[in-house]
């Protein structure tokens, strides 16, 4: 029977077509060529540390030397106490849509927010020198002034034809 | 010809760095070079290909020695890189086609009705695949005696393993090759 003969015997290997030896020894260089460019630890590359002692350098004067001008000791540091009310106030009043009820509620007491906002009210009624709203009555009003302020208000006196109760 | 390293020898060398790494890798390939590229060479069947194989192979073997703790000879850890790195360029690149192949590598002689009704192509890629099936050390084994045509006692001292062993396995791989070849025939 066939099958039981041994295949072996029945194939027969082709020789493959071999390199020189001139092949396996430039192989060989090749490789330890391309992978002494890479493996090189980092700190053995000379390159490396003359490129981070040069950058530190130039850090180091960039920082210290440049401009000493633009650096940021503690005495030019801005103090708090150093800005004024009145500087303070103004700032308030132009950035107030900045300020939220919440964030005021947080940093100021309640009492402490209501008196000051008493004693504000009462220093802008002294400074513009308005009487108090208590103090005016029609009885202060003369009927010129009542004519006046009519007419400023460019009032249609037909409409009051039909109002018999009106003066 | 100078006198081939023993693996320790090799390894040791490498270690030092340096100029020896390079003396030692060298002897790498001087003493195992063509026994690996005839084995990719036998798969990839195109020179190109296994010359672009073979060097990533002995990359890997560069970058990886330091860690190769001997368990194994040198040679069995560089020819189960080559298996690998063969069996997946092969798979991923698909490049075969359009490419001139060799020959094939096996003749087929008359007188076996089963092979007479095959071709020398189909019997040389079954038996490529037939090795690439088989368990490491058959495939190694059979790799040196069949194809490089080694004797025992040479093969004995690249793998450091008894003549017997390796009869043994030569034995079990020609076996389970001739199996492998009979059934894809037989289908």
């Amino acid at each position: 029977m066939n099958e039981e003969k041994d295949i072996f015997d029945f194939i027969e290997k082709r020789k493959i077509d071999m390199p020189d030896k001139a092949y396996f020894d430039n192989l060989a260089q090749s490789v330890i060529d391309s992978q002494k460019t890479k493996i090189i630890p980092l700190y053995k590359r000379p390159i490396t540390w003359v490129s981070a002692v040069a950058a530190a350098v130039l850090v180091f004067f960039i920082v210290n030397f440049n401009n000493p001008g633009d650096i940021v000791t503690p005495s030019d540091e801005i103090s708090f106490n150093d800005i004024s009310k009145e500087e303070l106030l103004a700032y308030v009043d132009e950035n107030i849509d900045e300020f939220d009820i919440e964030m005021i509620a947080e940093f100021v007491p309640v009492d402490e927010l209501n008196a000051k906002y008493e004693a504000l009210e009462n220093t802008m009624i002294e400074d513009e020198e308005v009487d108090p709203i208590e103090s005016i009555t029609l009885e202060n009003i003369t009927k010129e002034e009542i004519l006046e302020y009519l007419n400023d208000e460019d009032f249609d006196f037909s409409d009051l034809e039909d109002e018999d109760s009106f003066i | 010809m100078s006198k081939p390293l023993d693996d320790k020898h090799i390894i040791d060398l490498f270690n030092r760095g340096g100029k020896h790494s390079d003396l030692a890798f060298k002897a790498i390939v001087s003493q195992f070079g063509e026994v690996l590229y005839s084995q990719i060479r036998g798969i990839a069947k195109n020179h190109e290909i296994a010359n672009d194989v073979l060097q990533n192979v002995l990359i890997k073997v560069y970058q990886n020695l330091p860690e190769f703790k001997g368990d194994s000879a040198l040679y069995t850890w560089m020819y189960r890189i080559a298996r690998n790195e063969t069996l997946n360029t092969l798979e991923k690149e698909k490049r075969r086609a359009g490419v001139d192949l060799d020959a094939p590598i096996l003749e087929i002689k008359a007188g076996h009705s089963v092979l007479d009704s095959t071709t020398p192509e189909f019997i040389s890629d079954t038996l490529q695949e037939a090795v690439a099936s088989l368990p490491e050390k058959q495939a190694l084994v059979f790799q040196l005696k069949y194809f490089e045509e080694l004797k025992y006692s040479e093969i004995s001292k690249r793998l450091k393993t008894s003549e017997g062993a390796l009869k043994a396995n030569f034995h079990h791989a020609k076996q389970k090759i001739q199996e492998f070849i009979l059934n894809k025939l037989n289908h």
